[in-house]
């Protein structure tokens, strides 16, 4: 980071994809980047959890072991709450979804790291699963019927011309806000951390006015644990949120 | 343990009753724990972290849907050459979907169970 000068201070630099093997197919850059290499890392890291975490299948659990057992239970509830007992076959995307996001968060708060989900076309990739996972499943399920979604039962006909489209809109807002949450709350953290911890180096390279260091240092001491709360928070909502979109999916109508 | 006791007669019934009241008891026990352990959860769970993951909703629910609604006007009227009359009442029903949005939202608590039926 250091160049010239003074320390130049880049919040922006820890979000940059850069290629670790290029590979064009066609037009199409499928490089292998930093970026797939953490999916790959928090993959690993999820995987080995529950393998490792449900390999012992103890009376007493262990450390990992109740780990496993509590996200799996957790979400489990979630679904069931939600969803109903119908709901059971989306449990496998749901926790999956969870757990990615959780583990991508949580990777991401290591100092150095790369964070997958501070990037809004991965958020949006995983809100796009959702999304279409409801529209396929309505559809095929429900036929037509499953429109009836746009259209609010006892509504007098000539409010139905404004309503539709309201709902047509709240409908399509859905991903986009599920992504833009996602990815903007880890972009704005990280960005935040960055920011406070070039105050400290500045203050640090200016003279006298280091005694203030210690200031910036505790706001960033705080922000990080802020950063754990929203980490989990926000893989909790985006998991609550699938489950009630997808519960339109099952019980289209209301 | 009263090993001597175990071959002495009326042995079955003694031991069934005693199984009946430490099952009673263990029923008793599970439920105070459980219900104490929700109370707790209520208490520290539901504070801060769920009124955090509220606002990030609300937040969000409204700023997409005005963006979705504006984005398809600004496209409806860029096919159809009609500018700016499309993007001006998509952006208002929009609006209007991220206040709807919103206040679906505060008036059906997060993750309660099915919705209302009508």
């Amino acid at each position: 980071m250091a160049a010239g000068t003074g320390p130049v201070i880049d919040p922006i630099h820890q979000f940059e994809v850069h290629p670790i093997v290029p590979l064009k197919i066609g037009g199409l850059d499928l490089s292998f980047t930093n970026s797939s290499l953490y999916m790959m890392i928090v993959l690993g890291v999820v995987v080995t959890i529950m393998l490792i975490g449900t390999s012992g299948r103890a009376l007493i659990p262990g450390r990992l072991q109740s780990m496993a057992e509590m996200l799996y239970e957790f979400i489990e509830d979630t679904c069931k709450s939600t969803m109903g007992s119908h709901g059971r076959k989306f449990l496998p995307l749901v926790f999956s979804l969870f757990m990615f996001v959780l583990f991508s968060n949580l990777v991401g708060l290591i100092p150095g790291t790369f964070t997958v989900t501070s990037h809004i076309i991965v958020t949006f990739a995983l809100a796009a699963v959702v999304i279409l996972t409801v529209l396929i499943y309505g559809i095929a399920k429900h036929g037509t019927h499953f429109f009836g979604l746009f259209v609010p039962s006892g509504v007098p006909k000539p409010l139905l011309l404004l309503i539709v489209p309201i709902e047509v809109i709240s409908f399509i807002s859905r991903p986009i806000s599920l992504s833009m949450r996602l990815f903007a709350n880890m972009l704005a953290g990280h960005i935040a951390l960055k920011v406070f911890a070039g105050f400290l180096l500045m203050l640090g390279a200016a003279g006298g006015w280091f005694a203030l260091a210690p200031l910036p240092l505790a706001m960033i001491v705080a922000l990080t644990a802020l950063e754990f709360l929203v980490a989990g928070l926000q893989a909790f909502v985006f998991a609550v949120l699938t489950c009630i979109y997808l519960n339109d999916a099952l019980h289209p109508g209301h | 343990m009263p090993t001597a006791d175990r071959n002495a007669p009326g042995d079955d019934e003694a031991l069934k009753k005693r199984l009946e009241t430490l099952t009673k008891a263990l029923d008793g026990k599970r439920q105070e724990t459980e219900e104490t352990a929700r109370a707790s959860e209520k208490s520290s769970n539901g504070g801060i972290g769920k009124a955090m993951g509220t606002g990030f909703r609300v937040a969000s629910e409204l700023a997409a849907a005005i963006l979705v609604g504006g984005l398809l006007g600004w496209q409806i009227d860029r096919w159809a050459g009609t500018d700016p009359w499309f993007l001006l009442l998509f952006l208002l029903l929009g609006i209007v979907a991220g206040f709807w949005n919103v206040y679906k939202l505060a008036a059906r608590p997060t993750g309660a169970g099915e919705p209302p039926q009508q």
